[in-house]
């Protein structure tokens, strides 16, 4: 009985996390800078090509400790690639048309899965689950593998972390004011382009921890940047375009739907993710959280 | 102390600020007249770097500052109001006027919250209460209240009187001769309105369709009888 009742709110939520974690960086840039990142996908794939890499080289036994070090390596490491991004890519897009970035973007996902096809080639891998996060819990008949409800509580963490530093600190409000208005932020003497860099740099290294992170899960090919796009493309509109409390909101929304919509109408898996979205946009066009940016 | 021109300023094709030329002296309180659209925002914004395309010099303290982004403005002792305000809204009183933090030039201490809260009492009452929550004067009053928080050697009020009641516009009058003498503060002021420009400023430079057609003192305003008739009423 739970697991027909509860077994799919649990499977949405893990869904809905892993969409959440994905789709922090991508909110945060798009929330700030206006430039909607195609390429975010192909960052993640590379993060967690490199944790792959690590894990090959350093860890063969994958404690968990080692796991989490090893994403947080790989955000570092994509992290730089976004400094470069950013002053080759999105500074210049800064001044032009948003089409352009569009096109910009979509051309760097390109070379970013041209670039993991060269290093690590087209071959499937995976690797193992840390021993620690293996197993299940079992409550009546509802199986919730331990990794999953790992993942749920640092989509949580996450998000309670950003939330936190975007309402309570000083850097968060900053954020906040310079995403609402640039120009006077500058005309105030902030380095908006500066600024610009820091989140461009956070955006890529919160693409390369989830990249690491969520590895265990996921077959690793170079197909892995265009896996969680679309979702994540999804979550962000109908959180509000940008903002990381209706992202994590539309997260859970459309993922635990979709979830139970599976369940009642199996012959169509995976169409309520999209049902929800179009229902949602055609009762609040304007996003869960409107108006306010992050 | 601040020297700009002769300055061409553009909006794609459209040539708004034409080859304009005005200098503004140490604590000199000076203003630009002119009708509504007449390029005024566009000159200030042109002097803070903030949007037109710019071609001729703007120069500060004998160093052209040209080419320099609007924040290093800013942080040379530009303290800019602009005409719409733009206060944060989901920022506090307290907090908006801590935005104005970014502009602390090296040698220059800040005022503290406190001190800012002693020079605008107004503002004081209304520290825990966010920028959307205010009036169109008390707006007025908190952007200027930001852009004094560095000490600006030189503060440019675009439309400061816009929207406002006669007796805040009284108000804000005193308010700014206050802390020019304070501050030895110079005052770059564009307004439509005549009485308010005369209060706090020494000569004005009146604009018309991009140009300057008048530059002198209040006398010297005041003794071509035709001017303000020509040029400001509506």
């Amino acid at each position: 009985m739970l697991a027909l009742f509860l077994g799919p709110l649990f499977n949405g939520l893990f869904t809905a996390m892993v969409v959440f974690l994905f789709a922090t960086g991508l909110t945060l840039v798009f929330g700030i800078l206006r430039i909607l990142n195609f390429a975010h996908g192909g960052f993640f794939m590379i993060g967690a090509y490199l944790a792959f890499s690590l894990v090959k080289t350093f860890a063969s036994d994958t404690s968990t400790i080692a796991y989490i070090l090893i994403s947080i390596v790989a955000g570092i490491v994509v992290g730089l690639c976004g400094l470069v991004v950013e002053r080759l890519v999105f500074r210049p897009l800064q001044h032009v048309d948003e089409a352009y970035s569009l096109i910009a973007t979509y051309a760097l996902l390109l070379i970013s899965e041209g670039a993991v096809k060269a290093i690590w080639g087209v071959s499937f891998h995976s690797i193992m689950t840390p021993a620690a996060l293996g197993g299940a819990l079992i409550a009546g008949d509802l199986v919730m593998p331990v990794f999953a409800i790992f993942i749920i509580g640092l989509g949580v963490l996450c998000y309670s972390l950003l939330e936190w530093i975007l309402q309570h600190t000083a850097t968060g409000k900053l954020m906040k004011s310079v995403a609402s208005d640039p120009w006077m932020a500058g005309m105030l003497g902030v380095n908006v382009p500066r600024f610009y860099a820091w989140i461009v740099v956070i955006g890529f290294f919160l693409a390369g921890l989830a990249g690491g992170l969520l590895l265990p899960n996921q077959t690793l090919s170079p197909n892995l940047a265009s896996v969680f796009v679309v979702q994540a493309f999804g979550v962000l509109i109908v959180g509000g375009m940008g903002n990381i409390r209706g992202t994590f909101l539309a997260s859970i929304l459309l993922c635990v739907i979709d979830s139970y919509g599976s369940v009642i109408f199996s012959e169509v898996p995976g169409v309520f993710f999209y049902v929800a979205m179009a229902a949602m946009l055609l009762m609040r066009p304007q996003g869960l959280i409107a108006g306010a940016r992050l | 102390m601040l020297e700009v021109g002769p300055l061409n300023a553009f909006y794609g094709d459209s040539h708004i600020v034409q080859n304009v030329t005005l200098a503004i002296g140490q604590s000199e309180g000076v203003a630009i007249l002119g009708r509504n659209g007449v390029g005024k925002t566009t000159l200030f914004k042109s002097i803070m770097g903030g949007g037109p395309r710019v071609v001729g010099p703007v120069s500060h303290r004998g160093e052209n500052i040209t080419a320099w982004s609007d924040f290093r403005r800013a942080r040379r002792g530009l303290g800019f109001v602009p005409e719409d305000r733009r206060i944060y809204p989901h920022l506090t009183v307290a907090e908006n006027i801590a935005m104005g933090r970014h502009a602390a030039r090296p040698n220059v201490a800040s005022y503290s919250v406190d001190e800012i809260f002693m020079l605008f009492p107004m503002l004081a009452d209304l520290r825990g209460r966010l920028g959307f929550e205010l009036s169109g004067g008390q707006q007025q009053l908190l952007a200027i209240a930001r852009a004094m928080f560095a000490r600006p050697e030189c503060l440019l009020l675009d439309e400061p009187t816009e929207g406002l009641a006669p007796v805040i516009v009284e108000r804000l009058v005193h308010q700014l001769i206050e802390l020019r003498r304070k501050n030895g503060m110079a005052l770059l002021v564009a307004e439509q309105n005549v009485w308010f420009a005369r209060m706090c400023t020494e000569r004005l430079y009146l604009l018309d369709s991009g140009r300057v057609v008048f530059e002198g003192s209040w006398a010297a305003f005041d003794s071509s009888a035709d001017l303000q008739q020509r040029y400001l009423a509506v």
